[in-house]
């Protein structure tokens, strides 16, 4: 058929049902928008990652890793400079540090201490303004001046004085740029903060030292220099790729992502089938078109042509709307950079779409629309060239006795097949998923008919209730449709149930541990923000002057910071010996908590996230040896644990361990008992005046201190909530749409009810029986076979992740979602069922 | 008994009045089978929507039982339609995958029945048309006539006195056409109903007690069985086209 006699039919299409394929259109975007927006969600964080970090690094191919926060001698720098194969060398100290606007608003960014030889490498000297590396001043990037809501300045005419805490110690300082993506880069999007070299070690005490010096080889040299920097190191130091923490970032984001990847891939199903119900509704009016080209002597071919052209015309367009609509929920719902990862990585905020997310949306939609569109194409076979005009009946029976049993027979074993997925691997938790809800979608004519079985029999009990047998009859009538809506709630409600209930008992998980690991102190003093207590403080004496203030029974040092192991950037917890460790109540995995505690305590042994320890291939009682900056240290792992909410994972050790190894003695957290008498809040104020502005730390009440890092651990999480409600917004939409327009396309036969003498009222109260039905059929399946995709997800979660849930308590969410969801739905479909019951009883009579 | 006097209905298309009905008068005593035969376009659609109270006359009035239905408000006419009337269309307009039993008890159940009760009401009437042995089957199982039996079954469960048919056998063969309009006229009788059958079947409308003859708008003739003629003077009224029943 010829492309212009191809487009001619396709106008004449929307001409004459423009309505339908609008809302045909409407539904594709719909489900693309969604699968495009969690596609994009997913891969931003890390794509604006390696932005920052490639603008960071510039050329450099290799760099000297301090394994402690406080660095190492930056002398080290000349010998690197005259290593043979090395071209460039530039030093870096980098420090977590929390900034204060004067109106009051703060932010957490990573300070870069270096020299105008950074610059030189990475090409930035010629676009930087000169302020930013000059003494007394702190640059800041675009992003962090606008999160602390510093106006738009010039630096050269106006200073703004910012209060800088690091390392418990409060400064003033001028801010002396602002970085722009003209003069930085990538580095404009990221919480990052610049400032000399030198003015940074005196601030954070930590003169002369420098905790990486970023390396650009001569070509073809990087093996050598790679050698003889290791040399250098003496296994004190790590020597890595210079890109290294885009890799140890993918390993932090990879729990969360593969939660957020199941998730997508639900999120992509249920698309899938919104798109599919959609153009199932345009259905008979093209069998009825492809009948009439029969009729007139039209090809086969030709018309195997004109619906996929139709098709693709259907689903290009949509697909493009949707992936538009996508981007706008992407960069708005979706857009969050993860908090609590800023404290050991450099992330961009930037919303990055790459090319893979805009094809798997648009290859989707484009898919979804043509498999849907090419249902009709049935009536090309043999001897079925009339079936659209002469057959009434619609497409073939699921409600047949032989496809009930196949369906029964089907379902079942599905449910054993995830169940058996489930019980021997865990880690397939999507695939287990993806057949729940398959299994969820065969369930659902089985469901419907048991549904509809029981309300006749009410029916037949009740003679008063006399309009729900003539809804029952609509639903029977157009069971296909009703099926297809069906199954769309299905999904969404499994989908929203299975993954807002993990979510929750996720929450609940960390909630715990949050809650034992805060309240082993009364009154905490860390580092602003410094949740994980990660930042030691600069001066010891903090711990000391907190113990002389009344009211104080004992003061407790605590330590910790990351260590990069393997491809992770673990967090390290020294915890004293002193006090119980309470942390670990609810965290083992394998071993025993009590036994656990006193090998820490007796030093030398460790306890280790679970999915490090499987990685290593270690069990408890075993050594595990790890790259501490005093060199390779081998410990006995004591018990593995969940990763206590840091997703690369966690090792426990002692304090005493800790200052061995690290060489520090310098605590990142001060825990205060308090006696019987004294009271925290009092406690709190008390030692906050003793100590003063000056020291720039946060004295915390143990409830505060416990609200915090909860806010902080569940930010993590908060994708993850946005998927699930987006999913369950979507849902809503796309039945309601594809209800009221099934409804809409219903009004020739409410017609004819209106000529039989049916009032309007009587009409009204049909369809809404009728929807009611066929919504609590579909979404009583999807909400209880949600509640066990809950209890896999929770499992894979725990066991692959590393997570700390805590175990299933279904409570009222499923509940909650199905009543949100037949209500909302009955509630926008009442609109358009009101305005079809109004229909003109002639309207029967025009055919 | 129905009755039609001088009724009128026009239409306004693109600035230009159409007379779809044109001064027509009419009546059907009880027991009666009226066919009103005549081309598309004629008028008979409208003329029917007129009987059924879904349009107003321009002119004219339309009694049935006494009432004047032109009168009637909203709510009156649907209780018209629910309990006096009884429809029956060409394509059947059956609900597929639901029994012949509770497409028949449909319009019982519209009008407040419960399931048993409306059931109970319209097994007779199905085991009336042929279709006891019958009435678990969808209408997919069923051929073209055994589905206008379910639809004339439906139109009268609910024991309607003026039975309306528009097309009843225009999607049958001539035999099936032949047997359908004998089934109505036998009911006719039987039940003492007024019956109008709206036809371009020739064939199908001779069968009919009486015959009249639509055309743009004008009612022609009746006769019993003969041809239809052109009116004669005397049935010509005040410029009107008149058709006094026989």
């Amino acid at each position: 058929m010829a492309t212009r006699a191809l487009f001619y039919f396709y106008i004449r299409r929307l001409r004459v049902h423009a309505m339908q394929e609008l809302l045909a259109g409407v539904g594709i975007a719909v489900a693309v928008a969604l699968v495009f927006a969690v596609t994009v969600a997913n891969s931003s964080v890390a794509n604006s990652a390696r932005d920052v970090v490639h603008a960071v690094i510039g050329p450099a191919d290799l760099q000297l890793h301090a394994r402690s926060p406080d660095g190492f001698d930056e002398h080290l720098l000349a010998r690197v400079e005259r290593l043979p194969g090395v071209l460039h060398a530039a030093p870096l100290l980098e420090q977590t540090a929390t900034v204060v606007a004067p109106n009051g608003r703060r932010a957490t960014v990573n300070i870069a201490g270096t020299n105008i030889s950074l610059a030189l490498l990475d090409g930035l000297a010629e676009s930087l303004p000169l302020g930013a590396l000059s003494p007394g001043g702190i640059g800041l990037s675009k992003t962090s001046a606008s999160e602390l809501g510093l106006p738009a300045f010039n630096p050269q005419k106006r200073r703004v004085e910012i209060l800088l805490k690091l390392r418990g110690r409060a400064t003033a300082m001028k801010v002396s740029a602002v970085l722009g993506h003209e003069t930085a880069g990538a580095l404009a999007q990221a919480r990052i903060a610049v400032m000399p070299l030198g003015r940074l070690q005196q601030l954070a005490g930590l003169k002369g030292h420098v905790t990486r010096i970023l390396v650009q080889s001569k070509p073809g040299a990087e093996t050598s220099v790679r050698g003889e920097l290791k040399a250098l190191a003496g296994g004190r130091l790590t020597v890595a790729r210079a890109d290294q923490d885009i890799s140890l970032l993918d390993a932090a984001l990879r729990p969360s992502n593969q939660a957020s990847a199941l998730f997508a891939g639900l999120s992509a199903l249920l698309g899938f089938l919104f798109a599919f119900n959609a153009v199932l509704l345009t259905v008979p009016e093209r069998r009825a078109a492809i009948a009439d080209l029969r009729l007139d002597g039209t090809s086969r071919a030709a018309i195997v042509q004109m619906i996929i052209f139709q098709a693709l015309c259907l689903g290009i367009g949509a697909s493009v709307v949707g992936v538009l609509l996508g981007d706008v929920l992407s960069s708005g719902v979706f857009h969050q950079t993860p908090g609590y990862l800023t404290k050991a990585f450099t992330l961009g905020t930037s919303t990055v779409v790459g090319v893979a997310p805009v094809l798997i949306a648009l290859g989707g939609g484009v898919l979804a629309t043509c498999l849907a569109s090419l249902f009709p194409l049935q009536d090309l076979r043999r001897g079925r060239a009339l079936d659209a005009v002469l057959s009434d009946s619609g497409p073939a029976s699921a409600t047949s006795i032989g496809a009930r049993r196949w369906l029964a027979v089907t379902t079942t074993g599905l449910f054993l097949l995830a169940t058996a997925l489930f019980v021997l691997m865990p880690s397939a938790a999507l695939v287990a998923c993806v057949v729940l809800a398959l299994g969820t979608m065969l369930a659902v004519p089985l469901v419907l008919a048991a549904v509809l079985a029981a309300a006749e029999g009410l029916a037949a009990r009740n003679e008063h209730l006399t309009a729900l047998p003539l809804a029952l009859s609509s639903l029977k009538a157009t069971s296909t449709r009703s099926l297809a809506l069906a199954a769309t709630g299905a999904v969404a409600l499994f989908g929203s149930v299975a993954l807002g209930s993990s979510r929750d008992d996720l929450l609940r998980g960390i909630d715990g541990y949050t809650g034992h690991y805060a309240g082993s102190a009364d009154v905490w003093l860390v580092n602003p923000g410094d949740n994980q207590a990660i930042n030691d403080f600069s001066r010891g004496e903090y711990a000391e002057r907190a113990s002389r203030i009344a009211g104080v029974a004992s003061v407790h040092t605590f330590q910790g910071s990351f260590l990069d192991f393997g491809s992770r950037r673990l967090w390290v917890i020294a915890w004293p010996p002193t006090i119980p460790a309470a942390l670990l109540n609810e965290q083992v995995i394998r071993g025993d908590r009590a036994s656990a505690f006193a090998s820490l305590r007796e030093g030398g042994a460790i306890t280790i996230s679970d999915q490090v320890a499987s990685e290593h291939h270690v069990a408890v009682g075993d050594m595990l040896s790890l790259p501490t900056p005093a060199g390779d240290i081998a410990y006995r792992v004591a018990a593995t644990t969940t990763n206590f909410g840091w997703t690369p994972g966690a090792v426990v050790m002692s304090t005493a361990d800790y200052s061995h190894a690290w060489s520090s003695n310098t605590p990142s957290a001060v825990g205060v008992d308090l006696t019987t008498s004294g009271s925290a809040e009092a406690v709190r104020r008390a030692i906050a005046r003793e100590l003063g502005p000056a020291s720039g730390l946060e004295v915390l009440t143990s409830t505060a201190r416990e609200a915090t890092i909860d806010r902080s651990a569940s930010e993590g999480l908060g994708q993850l909530g946005a998927i699930a409600t987006l999913l369950l917004i979507a849902a809503i939409l796309a039945m309601a749409a594809a209800l009221g327009s099934s409804i809409w396309q219903r009004r020739a036969s409410l017609a004819e009810l209106r000529l039989e003498g049916a009032s309007r009222r009587r009409l009204q109260l049909v369809l809404l029986l009728e929807s009611a039905v066929m919504l609590s059929a579909g979404c009583l399946t999807g909400a209880a076979v949600g509640v066990y995709g809950q209890l896999i997800i929770d499992a894979y979660l725990k066991h692959v992740t590393g997570f700390p849930v805590a175990g299933v308590a279904t409570g009222k969410r499923p509940i909650e979602i199905f009543a949100l969801v037949v209500i909302t739905v009955l509630a926008l479909v009442s609109i358009p069922g009101w305005s079809a019951s109004g229909v003109p009883a002639r309207l029967a009579l025009d055919e | 008994m129905l009755e039609l006097e001088r009724v009128v209905k026009h239409y306004h298309e693109a600035e230009e009045e159409v007379r779809a009905v044109d001064g027509v008068s009419l009546k059907i005593e009880s027991g009666e089978l009226v066919a009103l035969y005549g081309p598309s376009g004629s008028g008979k659609t409208t003329l029917l929507l007129l009987i059924a109270a879904l349009l107003k006359p321009d002119e004219g009035v339309i009694r049935y039982a006494g009432r004047d239905l032109s009168s009637l408000s909203q709510r009156e006419a649907s209780e018209y339609l629910l309990h006096d009337v009884g429809f029956i269309f060409q394509n059947f307009h059956l609900m597929p995958k639901v029994s012949a039993l509770e497409n028949a008890a449909r319009k019982l159940l519209l009008g407040g029945s419960g399931m048993r009760q409306a059931q109970a009401r319209a097994i007779p009437w199905l085991e009336r048309v042929g279709l006891g042995d019958r009435m678990r089957h969808a209408p997919e199982k069923l051929s073209g006539g055994e589905r206008q039996r379910v639809a004339i079954a439906r139109a009268l469960a609910g024991e309607p006195d003026l039975i309306l048919a528009d097309e009843p056998t225009g999607n049958l063969d001539s035999a099936r056409s032949r047997e359908i309009i004998e089934l109505l006229h036998t009911i006719a009788h039987e039940r003492g109903a007024c019956v109008l059958l709206v036809t371009h079947d020739e064939d199908a409308a001779a069968i009919a007690d009486r015959r009249c003859v639509l055309r743009d708008g004008r009612l022609l003739e009746s006769s019993t069985g003969g041809d239809a003629r052109e009116p004669s003077a005397s049935a010509v009224v005040a410029g009107e086209d008149r058709v006094e029943a026989s």
